[in-house]
């Protein structure tokens, strides 16, 4: 009988649900983030490890896919890449908002649900659609690492590996295949890339990521490109 | 009446010292509050608690300090339930400098002298501000109108890592000295220690024992 969620107009807008209790534009809205290029993130007990694949187009230099957002927290997403960029600022103006109202970094568990609120906002308002992504926080706060995972309807999960973008279940696979709570770094960073190798094995191009990596030792973002990658898995 | 009148009617003669010990942060404060020449009140309650490892003194106009004290202590339980953990004591100051500062950008100031100690993982915290919302974080300071005879004797008696009981007898004795000279101070004294503990108020008796008057 709701087969066909459109019937009844259920999908027309994020204020109706449908009679089986969805609300189907933040289910479209996970649709979309699955045809964004794929992330991963990965928690081990002294590294956070973000990583996601750079689309290149003839002609059109390659977006970031990997941004700081303070000094200790990194973030990717996948989706429409306007959505999130714009969710971006929103994040790092939330981590300063922190530092003026308290003089302190901000837990990245708080700005997670910060940013998971927001989202949540334009499920229940009658005029706006879903933000077309799905986060990933990376962090190390108080000498704890952090893994952040918010889909689009705003809701929040801990994790330590993950993946989202396009196929992002192969991602998902070799993640749960290499993962062990005691990954070095070098081991945490080519996990990384195997799982996007996974998810654009189909296409059969070559994978040109981009990285941030952060360590409990310091607790910075750092921000590594292709070559970046290359060199330390040459050491 | 020109709001600085209605300032000096209201704004209350006090005495409050902070200070800072090796394990911990006490704050004290006398009981006198005044108008002008009339002593308005001679249980005034200046040093507020703000959670269970901080707390506030207050001097000036007490409606305005009665107001931040509610949305401090505001504050501070969202923050707790929300995060499940206890702002430092820097955060806390934080907060209390942020309202001053927005207020005397509105040209308006709250009329008070504040100072906040606590305790946190790093210690036992003293901070001051003023009406424009300045912060600093100190070993001691004394605020209101008896201040001024604080300070001589805190000056000349504080020393660093002082246990408890020599941090107590040093504010007690700079605000007896303020008690004597300053004639909108007076009226007993009302001392809190804040330490690994928490926040611990003490009893009369405690402050006789220590060389305080009630």
């Amino acid at each position: 009988m709701f087969s066909q969620p459109s019937q009844f107009g259920y999908d027309k807008a994020t204020v109706i649900f449908s009679p089986d209790g969805r609300i189907i534009q933040v289910e479209y809205a996970r649709e979309a983030v699955k045809m964004g290029s794929t992330a991963v993130g990965i928690k081990t007990e002294q590294y956070v490890v973000l990583a996601g694949q750079k689309r290149t187009f003839e002609l059109i230099e390659s977006a970031d896919k990997v941004f700081k957002i303070d000094d200790h927290i990194a973030s990717t997403f996948s989706g429409y890449s306007a959505d999130g960029r714009a969710l971006l600022q929103r994040a790092r103006i939330e981590a300063q908002i922190e530092r003026i109202t308290y003089g302190e970094k901000i837990d990245p568990e708080v700005l997670s649900e910060k940013i998971g609120d927001y989202l949540q906002s334009f499920t229940q308002y009658g005029g706006v659609r879903p933000f077309g992504i799905a986060v990933l926080f990376g962090s190390v706060y108080e000498r704890e690492t952090s893994l952040y995972f918010i889909d689009p309807g705003g809701a929040i999960f801990s994790c330590l590996a993950t993946a989202i973008g396009s196929n992002e279940a192969a991602a998902k696979e070799t993640l749960k295949k290499g993962y062990k709570r005691n990954l070095t770094k070098k081991a945490a960073i080519k996990l990384a890339l195997d799982a996007l190798k996974a998810a654009i094995e189909e296409d059969e191009t070559v994978l040109i990521a981009e990285m941030a990596v952060i360590e409990t030792k310091d607790g910075l973002v750092q921000v590594l490109s292709q070559k970046d990658i290359d060199e330390i898995l040459k050491t | 009446m020109q709001p600085v009148d209605i300032e000096k009617q209201l704004a209350k003669g006090t005495t409050t010292v902070g200070l800072k010990c090796k394990d911990c942060a006490i704050l004290v404060a006398d009981m006198r509050a005044s108008m002008g020449n009339l002593v308005a009140s001679d249980h005034a309650k200046k040093v507020h608690q703000l959670n269970d490892f901080s707390a506030i003194t207050i001097a000036g106009l007490v409606s305005d300090a009665q107001y931040i004290i509610d949305i401090m202590q505001a504050q501070i339980r969202l923050f707790e339930l929300d995060r499940k953990r206890r702002p430092k004591t820097s955060m806390i100051a934080n907060l209390v400098k942020n309202m001053l500062y927005g207020q005397y950008r509105a040209y308006f100031p709250f009329y008070v002298q504040l100072i906040v100690g606590g305790w946190d993982q790093k210690g036992p915290h003293i901070f001051s501000f003023d009406m424009a919302g300045s912060l600093s974080e100190d070993d001691w300071f004394s605020s209101g109108s008896g201040s001024p005879m604080a300070f001589g004797v805190l000056e000349a008696m504080y020393e660093k890592d002082m246990t408890e009981k020599e941090g107590l007898k040093v504010a007690l004795r700079a605000l007896k000295s303020a008690i004597k000279r300053d004639t909108a101070t007076g009226d007993g004294i009302r001392a809190v220690v804040i330490d690994s503990k928490g926040f611990r108020e003490l009893s009369k008796e405690d402050i006789i024992e220590l060389g305080g008057i009630i």
